[in-house]
């Protein structure tokens, strides 16, 4: 290996950082080659160090159970070489905690490794009692044994006397960690002695081990000095040291828990998480056999006392709340008949205003659990219960905090599982109802809840109740609040069609006016459409097709008509075909929404009507050649409207060119084409469904949704208004063709007659009326010269021998609606003309004699021959 | 009593991030392996390091915020324990996970459970979910003010620093002193006849001296009423830093109470471990006159709390007070009405009054009138200052201000704490700071003379008294505010101070 220790443990931290450090460790010769730099002088210690922490971390990836011995071992070597170094002293104890590590990690307590091992660290801890300079070494000694112990009852105990003795003599803060493993060697003991009371202390191998004998009167003398010096320890050493010394006297029979009692009573007055914990464990694991019923009672004040005390910092008060919820439920587990003394203190546990949102919540659980709702006539239990929500509640309901609300939500269904009596579940549902009507955000915490409470089965008219409230209240909305909270509104519609107990008209008419209104909601989106049809699928399969028949039938067609979104009008269109065709049965089956997608979207909609979901009978399309409908235009007319309704300004008149031309960028012109469809004569269907009409698309006009006709039959006619919004304003072909179902269930299409838009059908005069301030030449000059993004205009002149009372009456029959000015006589006129997409068409006529010349500006040269057919048809057709 | 891993993550919002966000780790595969012996076939394997920190943001809502509400993190079904969480990985749900924020960061642990977690035992029978704990406490203690980057710079000295608190992962020391102590590794000799502590590794070497300090807080909401009650308790701190040559002396000393303040009987008193003995009244609570309260105590070297107090509430709050406030469009009326009580030693370090306008920022006075002090707007200018100090007018212990102030438009919702949301239109509240140095309310003190120092030695001895506003509002008079206030039928019903 050629990189430094530096460099590998710069690498070990990028590394470990990405997760990648295994892959590293995974190779069984990256630890050999690490043991390299161990014995390498010029490496620093530290960097050795850290690379024996990531030996000991990650070492069992690669090393095999062959290899262990041979890595142990050089680590071993390293130790022996480096332990007197005063400056080593931290690498040597990380030298032997990798070993002891890797013997564990890698099953080798009963190896001769692991003899070594210990004898070795025994050998540290007995020869080198109260020496200076050697704590950091014995404390690491002390606590492998302790580990290797606790890992491997008897492997250490053979020398148990040597140990306590030297516990004995120990004086330095080393003191502590002789005891923990005079605590842990006796534990041992008595566990072994216990399991095998006729036979030594017995390793594996069937090698009988050095055994020792201890004394019911020596274990006691013993116990009773590490309980004496507990004041030496560190509060953590204590908890270790009580928990191991409890351990073996629940074990023993000659030990008693007395021992403890004066430690009990010192410890519950302290601040320290972990001294009082250790009390609380003692009166766990000795309850009843050491304090008495004052004593115990003042054990549960303190612990209720440190839940509120506002010297301590919050997540200390909320782990002694989760302490007291322990034991509140130790308490219930025993069945005790006297009365809870964790309720004597209930309200320690109401919310306070000074508690934080994560406290009161704390309290709020342990509120709960300490009032007793079900016999409360003087209502004073509910009325806590209440009053204890009210600050968090106040606090959701004025900011509309999700930290907070999430919070409640938890109160709320905590206490419900505990209350869930009438009165209380009916609070419940006005606290939720409240919040949504205020917070629609808020709905995705009250679905959860009401699944959660309906999960648990108490009782399920709660659950119907709280969702009808929920529903009423979606019902309720503004058009405002729909319009900002659509798909909250949405989801609880959803849970509410699948509930055969709620009706659902509303909720039919609500999704009405999400479909009416859906492109000023939400541009009509694929996402809203399918929230639309999933909520009907829902009503569908869990109501049944004939309840609502015709609320459905009306918004399915609506979507189907109207949903500017093809496939939602595709969706839209099967459902709507189904309701109508097909049995209740047959429809439910069809929408369950176990069946695959691929199985009912791959069908034609003829096969799945008729009675069967079999694959047998896939979508097949006959094209009809002949004439199957009529396709008639009527009537055809243009419209202009300013798209940005922001603007506010559509009626006023711009009071410049300028102003104008900034106005026109909001300007959209659609053509409305009005066309009639029937079938005709000869056809043999005497009706047609699901018709869907569509225009093939072109480059001179946008695409045109999908017209859709539920049924035609014949004699029959159905009117439909095309919307064209042309690109160029040159005439258009509007080719068509249509798809329908027979009786049959067969589906059929057929193309129709082109209908034709011609240049004259554009034309609209100019939109909003001129100022005085509107000039004719400004506008000339914008249509002629090139302007931001537009190219520069035509301009063509055409003369035509009509004489000026000719020229009145084309004026008064023709050309009037776009008049922008004239003279008084008539001789100088100027007309403008507004074509799609946002073009114009000038003209300027100046009588002559028996001649008038007409001057044409335009800003789309492609218009010119239509400008000029329309002129020659207007001059000369006109007139004569 | 042991873990399983420590982890420390930087809170990052990221989400390309998640491999810049553990800072430091450290795993022990020793406590790991007895997990999985116990826990078979449903252990869950600790993920790597990007992914735990994917599941540890997400869960505590760094990630995707709690704007959205997200079932898996959020459902009510959820209880919260914490410091624990359970965090969702991909290879199982790891609990009791343990988390402590601060200053940006997450240090977070994972407690071995020797029960096994099949059902899942109550924290209270998990004591190395309160070790580790205590751990991650002294964690943030010990890296207290460091950045990110110096935190990763520090790998080396954390790794040590848990070789000598936590070794193999059972915690063993938390007090960050005595830990470092054990990382230098300069120990005082031990004496031949007593054993030294191990929370005492090192002996003091120089001058003797001894600190103590009795900081008393008053905290208070007042709504100023009829339908409303006011709250306000007074809760006491005691503080010690004992710098006694030699390895181990007992300090013992009384808190008396004098006849100053209002003399209220001082209760619930919690205590440091190192208190050998406390009067035998120490777990008596409820008592209703003022007693002096015995401790005995051998000091650590560090500075420590020797001791907790909780005062029995004072018939009225310090300062008495009403607030009120109308917000107009562009400006708003305030009007301040604050009445110190006669107990009070009217001699103020600090006394200002704060009326926060975080959102309609930045203000302008634009009329003033007070019998007394003056009044300004902070340098944020957002918040309008009255300052009272150093005293109340000596004559006439009600002062009154009122003024209008001229506001920038509302920036809306969500900006800053829940409170400052909560505050929108009228709703609105004043805080108090103030700060009387040598005074407690409760009357209490260290009294010099009864301190006893065995085996006795000559010191220096400081003894420091300081009455401080920790929480004290005043809502406005004219809009909502947060309540929690007992039902009135169940007050008498009430065994301690809340």
């Amino acid at each position: 290996m050629e990189k430094s220790g530096n460099e590998i443990i710069r690498e070990f931290r990028a590394e470990k950082k990405k997760g990648s450090i295994v892959k590293r460790f995974k190779d069984e010769f990256f630890a050999l080659d690490l043991i390299r730099i161990m014995y390498d002088d010029s490496e620093k210690l530290v960097d050795k160090f850290e690379i024996l922490v990531a030996l000991e971390e990650y070492g069992h990836l690669g090393i095999s159970s062959e290899s262990v011995d041979q890595v142990v071992t050089s680590l071993l070597d390293v130790y022996h070489q480096a332990q007197d170094k005063s400056e080593a002293s931290h690498f040597v104890c990380q030298l032997l905690t990798t070993c002891t590590s890797l013997i564990i990690q890698m099953n080798q307590l009963e190896s001769d490794l692991c003899d070594l091992l210990v004898k070795e660290l025994v050998a540290i801890v007995t020869s080198r009692v109260n020496q200076l300079g050697s704590e950091n070494l014995r404390s690491c000694a002390c606590q492998s044994l302790l580990l290797l112990e606790e890992t491997s009852p008897g492997v250490v105990l053979g020398y148990y006397e040597e140990l306590v003795q030297c516990c004995r003599q120990e004086r330095s803060h080393m003191f502590q960690d002789y005891c923990l493993l005079t605590s842990r060697l006796m534990e041992s003991f008595v566990k072994i002695t216990k399991e095998n009371p006729m036979s030594p202390v017995v390793r594996s191998k069937g090698k009988v081990q050095r055994q020792f004998s201890a004394d019911v009167t020596d274990m006691r003398q013993t116990v009773s000095y590490l309980v004496e010096n507990v004041p030496m320890f560190t509060r953590s050493a204590t908890f270790r040291v009580i928990h191991t010394l409890s351990n073996l006297i629940k074990t023993s029979t000659d030990l008693s828990p007395i021992i403890f009692k004066s430690l009990m009573l010192h410890e519950m007055s302290t601040m320290s998480c972990i001294v009082f914990h250790t009390a609380l464990y003692l009166q766990r694991v000795f309850k009843g056999t050491l304090l008495t019923v004052q004593e115990e009672s003042n054990l549960v004040q303190r612990l209720c006392l440190m839940t509120n005390h506002p010297c301590l910092n919050q997540l200390h008060r909320q782990l002694t709340t989760q302490w007291a919820l322990g034991y509140k439920q130790f308490e219930d587990e025993q069945m005790d008949t006297r009365e809870s003394l964790i309720c004597q203190y209930r309200l320690q546990f109401y919310p306070s205003v000074f508690d934080s949102v994560d406290c009161q919540l704390a309290k709020l659980y342990m509120t709960s659990l300490c009032v007793d709702t079900s016999s409360d006539n003087d209502g004073i239990e509910t009325s806590i219960l209440l009053g204890s929500l009210g600050c968090l509640h106040k606090l959701v309901w004025h900011t509309g905090s999700m930290l907070a609300a999430r919070a409640l939500f938890r109160a709320l269904y905590f206490i419900y599982t505990r209350h869930n009596n009438p009165h209380f579940s009916q609070d419940i549902q006005r606290f939720v109802r409240g919040l949504i009507s205020e917070f629609a955000h808020f709905i995705p915490h009250s679905i959860d809840f009401v699944d959660s409470i309906h999960g648990l089965n108490i009782n399920s008219d709660i659950f119907v109740e709280t969702l009808s409230l929920l529903h009423q209240q979606v019902i309720m909305a503004t058009g405002d609040q729909i319009y900002t909270s659509f798909p909250y509104y949405l989801q609880i519609m959803k849970k509410v069609a699948s509930q055969p107990k709620i009706n659902q008209s509303s909720t039919l008419k609500f999704l009405n006016y999400l479909s009416d209104n859906a492109q000023e909601i939400d541009d009509s989106s694929w996402q809203l459409g399918h929230n639309i049809l999933d909520i009907c699928r829902n009503v569908i399969i869990n109501q049944g097709t004939q309840l609502y028949y015709s609320d459905l039938c009306e918004l399915l067609y609506s979507l189907l008509t109207d949903y500017n979104n093809t496939d939602v009008q595709d969706q839209a269109k099967l459902y709507y075909c189904l309701l109508i065709a097909a049995a209740d049965s047959k429809v439910k089956s069809v929408l369950q929404p176990t069946q695959r997608a691929v199985d009912s979207m791959s069908q034609a909609l003829s096969s799945l009507l008729p009675g069967t979901t079999g694959k047998s009978s896939l979508a097949k399309i006959v094209h009809m050649e002949g004439p199957v409908f009529t396709w008639e235009r009527l009537c055809v007319t243009p419209q202009w409207f300013v798209s940005d309704t922001s603007t506010q300004t559509s009626e006023q008149s711009p009071d410049s060119v300028a102003e104008y031309i900034k106005r026109l960028s909001t300007l959209e012109v659609v053509v409305e084409v009005k066309c009639r469809l029937h079938l005709v004569d000869a056809c043999s269907f005497p009706a047609v469904h699901a018709v869907s009409i569509s225009v093939e698309d072109s480059l001179t006009f946008q695409h045109i949704p999908k017209v859709h006709v539920p049924c035609i039959s014949k004699g029959a006619h159905h009117d439909t208004v095309l919307k064209v919004k042309p690109l160029q304003a040159i005439p258009i072909a509007l080719n068509s063709f249509v798809d329908f179902c027979a009786d049959t269930k067969q589906t059929f299409t057929t193309s129709m007659p082109a209908v034709t838009v011609e240049f004259v059908h554009f034309m609209l005069p100019l939109p909003w009326k001129q100022s005085k301030e509107f000039k004719f030449e400004e506008l000339w000059n914008y249509v002629v010269e090139p302007y931001n993004d537009k190219p520069k205009g035509l301009k063509s002149v055409k003369l035509f021998e009509v004489t000026a009372e000719q020229f009145m009456k084309i004026h008064h029959q023709r050309l009037a609606k776009y008049l922008v000015s004239s003279s008084p006589d008539y001789s100088d006129t100027r007309y403008a003309m507004l074509v799609p997409p946002r073009s114009h068409v000038l003209l300027q006529c100046e009588g002559q004699g028996h001649t008038v010349v007409v001057t044409m500006a335009m800003d789309q040269i492609s218009v010119l021959p239509h400008v000029s057919s329309f002129l020659e048809n207007v001059f000369t057709v006109s007139h004569g | 009593m042991s873990l399983q891993a420590v982890w420390i993550i930087r809170i990052s919002e990221t989400k390309s991030k998640y491999e810049d966000s553990i800072l430091f780790s450290r795993f022990y595969q020793t406590f790991i392996k007895k997990s999985k012996d116990i826990e078979g076939s449903h252990y869950v394997p600790l993920p790597s390091n990007p992914e735990l920190a994917k599941a540890v943001l997400f869960e505590l809502g760094h990630t995707d915020g709690l704007e959205k509400f997200l079932v898996d993190r959020d459902t009510c079904q959820k209880m919260e324990q914490k410091p624990v969480y359970e965090i969702n990985t991909s290879n199982g749900k790891l609990w009791p996970f343990v988390v402590v924020e601060q200053a940006g960061l997450l240090f977070c642990c994972l407690p071995f459970v020797p029960q096994g977690l099949n059902p899942r035992p109550p924290l209270i029978d998990i004591p190395g979910v309160t070790l580790g704990f205590t751990l991650l406490c002294t964690l943030t203690d010990f890296l207290r003010n460091k950045s990110s980057d110096e935190i990763e710079d520090r790998t080396g000295d954390l790794y040590l620093f848990l070789s000598q608190a936590a070794p193999y992962g059972s915690v063993l020391d938390t007090i960050v002193d005595s830990v470092l102590a054990k990382v230098n590794g300069k120990f005082s000799v031990p004496q031949k006849t007593a054993k030294q502590p191990a929370w005492r590794s090192v002996s003091h070497k120089g001058k003797n001296q001894m600190y103590l300090t009795i900081t008393e807080y008053v905290r208070s909401v007042q709504y100023d009423r009829e339908n409303i009650e006011d709250v306000w308790d007074v809760y006491g701190t005691v503080t010690c830093k004992a710098e006694l040559e030699g390895t181990l002396r007992t300090v013992t000393l009384t808190i008396a109470q004098s006849g100053e303040g209002e003399g209220m009987p001082i209760n619930n008193l919690i205590i440091h471990p190192c208190v050998q003995s406390a009067d035998a009244d120490i777990l008596v609570e409820g008592r209703d006159r003022a007693m002096p309260r015995r401790l005995r105590f051998s000091p650590p070297l560090e500075m420590f709390m020797l001791c907790h107090y909780m005062v029995n509430k004072p018939t009225t709050p310090p300062i008495t007070g009403c607030f009120e406030l109308f917000v107009e469009e562009e400006r708003a009326k305030v009007k301040v009405t604050l009445q110190l009580n006669d107990n009070i030693k009217n001699n103020f370090d600090v006394c200002e009054l704060h009326i926060p306008f975080a959102k309609r920022a930045p203000i302008v006075i634009q009329e003033f009138s007070a019998n007394h002090g003056a009044l300004l707007v902070s340098s944020s200018k957002s918040t309008l200052v009255w300052n009272l100090a150093p005293r109340f007018p000596a004559r006439q212990t009600e002062v009154n201000m009122s003024a209008i102030v001229q506001l920038r438009a509302s920036q809306g919702e969500g900006l800053g704490t829940i409170e400052e949301t909560f505050c929108t239109g009228q709703n609105a509240y004043a805080q108090l700071f103030f700060k009387i140095q040598e005074f407690s309310q409760s009357g209490s003190y260290i009294d010099a003379k009864s301190i006893q120092v065995s085996p006795s030695l000559k010191y220096k001895l400081t003894c420091v008294r300081e009455y401080v506003a920790s929480e004290y509002k005043f809502w406005n008079v004219h809009g909502d505010s947060l309540v929690s206030a007992l039902p009135r039928c169940l007050c008498n019903q009430q065994q301690v101070p809340l």
